[in-house]
C-alpha cells in the first residue's frame, strides 16, 4: 500500500514538473534609448511576449513595433514609418538558447543567451548577458544589449541623422508564469 | 511708401511667428490619441477573436491603429511595469485573450472594476501576438449584464 502511495505521489510530482516545462510572460517591457547632443528618444513597448521552454533551454521573444509608446507623436510617426516601417515588418522577433541555464537554481543567476534577433526584416546573431531569478513559481528575466541602426538596414534621413543615435540601447524585463495552453 | 513697407515686413514677421508656433506645435504634440471623443471603427468581443483567422465581418475591423471598441469579461487586472493593464476573456478562460493598455487618469473606475465584470472598452488595436493588443484603452461600459 505505501509502495502505491509513493509510487502515485512520484507520478503526481513528476507530472506537474512536466507540465510547467514552459513559462509565458504576456507583458514582457523591453525600452529603447537613443542618445545624442540633439535629443534624447525614449521609447518602451510593454506587451512584449515571450515563452521560455525549460526542457530544451530555449527563449523565444515577439513583439509588434506599432506597440511602442513614445513622448511625442512625431517620434513615432517617423519611427513607425520611415525607419522600422512597422506596416511591412510588423514584427521584431528573437529565437535562441539560454546557455547553462539552471531552472532549479533558487535566487539570481547571470546567463549569456545566445540567438538571432530579426528586426526590419533583418537578422543578427547576438550574446545577452542576463540575469534570471526564480520568484514565486516563476522567472524574472531582465538585461540590456546594444542594437547598432545600420546593422538592421535601417535609413535615417541625413537631416534627422543628428537626432538619432548610430548604436540603441535596448532594455528589457520579463516576468514568466507556468504556461497553460 | 515707407508705411507700406513697414506694413508688409510687421506681416511678414507675424506669419513667420504664426508658422514657427503651427511648426513646434506639430513637431512637440504628445504621443496620445483622443479615445475620448473618436468613434469607433468596428466592434468586437473577445470570442470574435478566436475566429482572427477566420475573417469575419467583426474581425475586418481589426486593421492596426484603428480605434475599435471589445467586450469580454474581465480576466485580470494587474499594473505590470507602472501601468494599468485590463485582460479579456471570452466565453472560454482561454488564449487568445485581450490585452488592453489603460490610458491613464481611469484609476477611479478601474478601482470599481472586479474579476468576470463584463466591460466595454475602446482602444487602439495593435496587432496580434498570442494575444490581441490594445493600447491607449477606455472603459466605455461597466457590468453591462447587470
Amino acid at each position: 500500500m505505501n509502495k502505491f502511495i509513493i509510487l502515485v505521489y512520484f507520478i503526481l510530482v513528476t507530472g506537474q514538473q512536466l507540465v510547467a516545462q514552459k513559462y509565458i510572460a504576456r507583458q514582457g517591457r523591453i525600452a529603447l534609448f537613443s542618445y545624442t547632443p540633439v535629443e534624447n528618444i525614449k521609447a518602451e513597448n510593454n506587451q512584449v511576449l515571450s515563452i521560455i521552454d525549460l526542457s530544451k533551454g530555449r527563449i523565444a521573444v515577439s513583439m509588434l513595433m506599432h506597440a511602442f509608446i513614445f513622448e511625442k507623436a512625431l517620434m513615432r510617426e517617423h519611427f513607425n514609418e520611415s525607419y522600422v516601417e512597422s506596416d511591412i515588418y510588423p514584427k521584431a522577433t528573437f529565437e535562441g538558447e539560454i546557455i547553462d541555464f539552471e531552472p532549479l537554481l533558487a535566487g539570481e543567476q547571470t546567463r549569456i543567451i545566445k540567438g538571432n534577433f530579426t528586426m526590419h526584416g533583418v537578422s543578427q546573431e547576438l550574446e545577452i548577458k542576463a540575469k534570471i531569478n526564480y520568484v514565486d513559481d516563476g522567472y524574472q528575466l531582465s538585461g540590456n544589449f546594444e542594437a547598432i541602426v545600420d546593422d538592421y538596414h535601417i535609413k535615417i534621413p541625413p537631416l534627422l541623422a543628428g537626432n538619432i543615435a548610430k548604436v540603441i540601447s535596448v532594455d528589457f524585463k520579463f516576468e514568466y508564469e507556468p504556461y497553460q495552453e | 511708401m515707407l508705411k507700406k513697407v513697414h506694413k508688409i515686413y510687421t506681416k511678414g514677421a507675424l506669419l513667420l511667428v504664426v508658422a514657427v508656433i503651427l511648426f513646434w506645435w506639430y513637431v512637440d504634440r504628445p504621443d496620445r490619441y483622443d479615445v475620448i471623443n473618436d468613434r469607433p471603427l468596428g466592434a468586437i468581443t473577445v470570442d470574435n477573436i478566436s475566429d482572427y483567422f477566420n475573417p469575419s465581418a467583426e474581425i475586418n475591423a481589426l486593421v492596426p491603429e484603428r480605434l475599435v471598441e471589445i467586450e469580454g469579461q474581465i480576466k485580470e487586472i494587474n499594473t505590470l511595469n507602472g501601468r494599468h493593464t485590463v485582460m479579456l476573456k471570452g466565453r472560454k478562460d482561454k488564449s487568445p485573450y485581450i490585452i488592453c493598455d489603460m490610458q491613464t487618469g481611469q484609476e477611479k473606475e478601474l478601482k470599481l472594476l472586479k474579476e468576470n465584470d463584463t466591460i466595454k472598452i475602446k482602444g487602439i488595436f495593435k496587432g496580434f501576438l498570442k494575444d490581441a493588443i490594445f493600447l491607449h484603452c477606455m472603459i466605455t461600459h461597466h457590468n453591462i449584464n447587470e
